[in-house]
């Protein structure tokens, strides 16, 4: 088998705050290939934004990459320059985020935001840039190309700016693309359109997507695997048609259970007990041991005592979970 | 139906912004609340949706129509009998931290809606402030926690027993679990069934989260740009929606069966709205005459309405 295009291994980020050490990542693994959709899963605080910014070389004090090791397409980025970083983001590594209006210039117009993102390619004077950005918006499904690269950020609606941002990183061809919670703060009428867009583009440039997300059902339908995280560690990594049909951990069948499906209603969902742990107190064992129903019917004692390591169950899915070890 | 809980007809909310013509953002909804049922008001954002749940409790002064509360007109209520109505039907909001103090302990803002009503002494409400907290999952010590100490499923639960402990009828849910985990939303979903089971509370139940909606409903309408496009039962209207924007609703969710319909474009501005029916630029099923005609929601099967020109 090829290199995969991005591999992180054992990535550990922290977070050193005056009331102690905050674990975000702790000790994540995964790989993406070339022309490949991730999809990064988990509740809020469990570290999957921690993860993507610490692939794009983004976290900043008081965080720290404290250990791993990210290499994408044969360089080590742990540790990397930020000269060397500067070459790839933006050219090679592009990321989006839930917000697009917050990250646009709102003082710049369309235009010139996506051209300073084609500056890099030196072979482009301003013309070309200004001619390559109307294709760009076209290219996104953006009516009437040619005023709206005259326009700013606010007078764009929400699906419009996110519609903008992705413009702008696929702006230098990347290689691969971070897409944080792309679509979580749009209406689902729009999510559904820029959902469409990210596959259809996906799959014309051949690009690597790692598309972080809350919403399993969102994963379901653009990723071709899944990675499950939980307390600052991936749980169970799968092809997406196993996360809903074969769950191995307890916590992925907890989320898969807790929404409501349609075929009873007014029935009593099934929660997860508890909530997530405090970064700065994790539990001693595994994380979600706390809130694990499945241990407290086994009777496991592991769990409370050791985290467990990822076992591969079968080809291409594993788990971290006593119960499996 | 038997005399509804909640009746309101009609409702306009009007902003006026400067010069500029009017923000219309409510424009003429017309909805039941029977005792004991939930009614899900769903839609995207800017349809409306929470401007009916505040008008509908007075919490700001709608620009026409009727509401009636158990028989009685809310618009025209005085201060003494809009106190009293309020004791009667309360509100639960998305953000529950924006709406608690942050410098009391959730059981004084529990028990605070008691004291402002009259309704109980200071030992009194505290006792069913307690009450009121245990019955969510809080216990006695949490219940001394200021709101920051809190995480968002368990104020959540607090902003609950806040509604609850004046004992009302009807509770406005406003999107009650669009800002929490995933894991969390099914334990306050079951939370707002039992209750209802116990108590026999109605709920205007307002959300995006077409699943969720689905789940906790026994009716659903379904606004677009201030009005109601659609309303039938749940099973009506999962089974076989009449209006084209709930059939690309229902098709948007990620994860729907079948072919999915992609609207073209957003929702417009509610301070220009589209002249004829207001669905009528994204509409994939729209005729020539929709751009003229603004349809009118009628009875199209006994329970079922629609506004649509399709199903004329």
């Amino acid at each position: 088998m090829t290199e995969p295009l991005l591999s992180v291994e054992g990535l550990r980020t922290h977070f050193f705050v005056d009331d102690g050490v905050v674990k975000a990542v702790d000790g994540v693994s995964f790989a993406v290939r070339r022309g490949e959709v991730l999809g990064l899963v988990g509740e809020s605080g469990c570290g999957k934004t921690v993860t993507s910014l610490s692939v794009a070389g983004l976290i900043e004090a008081p965080g720290r990459i404290v250990g791993g090791s990210v290499r994408f397409d044969g360089t080590e980025l742990v540790g990397a320059s930020e000269r060397v970083l500067n070459s790839l983001r933006g050219p090679r590594i592009a990321m989006i985020f839930q917000q697009p209006r917050a990250c646009l210039d709102p003082v710049m117009s369309v235009g010139r935001q996506i051209g300073q993102a084609l500056k890099s390619d030196t072979s482009m004077d301003r013309a070309a840039r200004r001619r390559r950005a109307v294709e760009l918006l076209d290219r996104v499904g953006i009516s009437d190309p040619d005023r709206r690269v005259r326009e700013y950020p606010h007078q764009l609606s929400g699906g419009m700016a996110q519609r903008v941002m992705i413009a702008i990183a696929l702006a230098g061809e990347p290689d691969l693309l971070i897409a944080d919670e792309p679509t979580t703060a749009l209406d689902v009428t729009v999510q559904a359109q820029i959902l469409e867009l990210l596959r259809e583009l996906q799959s014309a440039n051949g690009m690597a997507v790692i598309l972080i997300t809350h919403d399993l059902a969102v994963v379901a339908e653009v990723a071709d695997r899944a990675a499950v995280m939980y307390a600052g560690r991936i749980v169970e990594e799968c092809a997406v048609a196993e996360l809903y049909q074969a769950p191995l951990h307890p916590y992925t069948k907890g989320l898969v259970e807790s929404r409501p499906v349609g075929d009873q209603p007014k029935s009593w969902l099934r929660a997860i007990p508890g909530s997530v742990p405090v970064p700065l107190d994790l539990p001693a064992g595994c994380s979600f041991a706390p809130r694990c129903e499945a241990r407290t019917a086994r009777g496991l004692t592991e769990c409370t005592e050791q985290p467990p390591e990822p076992v591969s169950v079968r080809d291409g899915h594993s788990v971290r979970c006593w119960l499996h070890g | 139906m038997v005399d509804p809980l909640l009746e309101v007809v009609d409702l306009v909310k009007h902003y006026r912004i400067r010069a500029s013509r009017p923000l219309r953002a409510v424009d003429g909804v017309s909805l039941r609340v029977a005792a004991g049922e939930t009614l899900g008001l769903v839609g995207e954002s800017g349809g409306g949706k929470t401007t009916v749940g505040l008008s509908v409790l007075r919490l700001i002064q709608p620009s026409g129509g009727s509401i009636a509360f158990e028989g009685r007109d809310v618009l025209a209520a005085g201060r003494a009998e809009l106190k009293a109505l309020r004791q009667r039907m309360q509100i639960v909001f998305q953000d529950p931290i924006g709406a608690l103090d942050p410098r009391k302990s959730v059981g004084d803002s529990v028990g605070e809606g008691l004291r402002i009503q009259g309704l109980a002494s200071r030992a009194e409400s505290r006792r069913r402030a307690t009450e009121a907290l245990e019955r969510v999952g809080i216990g006695a010590s949490q219940a001394r926690s200021l709101p920051h100490e809190l995480s968002g499923g368990q104020l959540q639960r607090v902003g609950i027993a806040r509604a609850l402990v004046v004992a009302p009828r009807l509770v406005v849910c406003d999107e009650p679990v669009s800002a929490l985990d995933v894991s969390i939303q099914a334990q306050i979903i079951n939370l707002l069934l039992d209750l209802q089971a116990e108590r026999g509370l109605a709920y205007l139940f307002i959300a995006h989260d077409l699943a969720v909606v689905r789940h906790i409903s026994d009716r659903i309408a379904v606004m677009y740009l201030g009005r109601i496009v659609e309303s039938a039962s749940v099973r009506e209207l999962f089974d076989s929606p009449a209006h084209p924007y709930t059939r690309a609703l229902l098709s948007a969710v990620p994860g729907a069966a079948g072919r999915r319909t992609v609207l073209r474009g957003e929702i417009p501005s509610a301070s220009a709205p589209p002249s004829g029916c207001p669905f009528a630029p994204r509409c994939p099923e729209a005729m020539a005459e929709c751009g003229q005609q603004t349809p009118e929601l009628k009875e199209i099967a006994p329970g079922r309405w629609a506004a649509c020109l399709l199903n004329d």
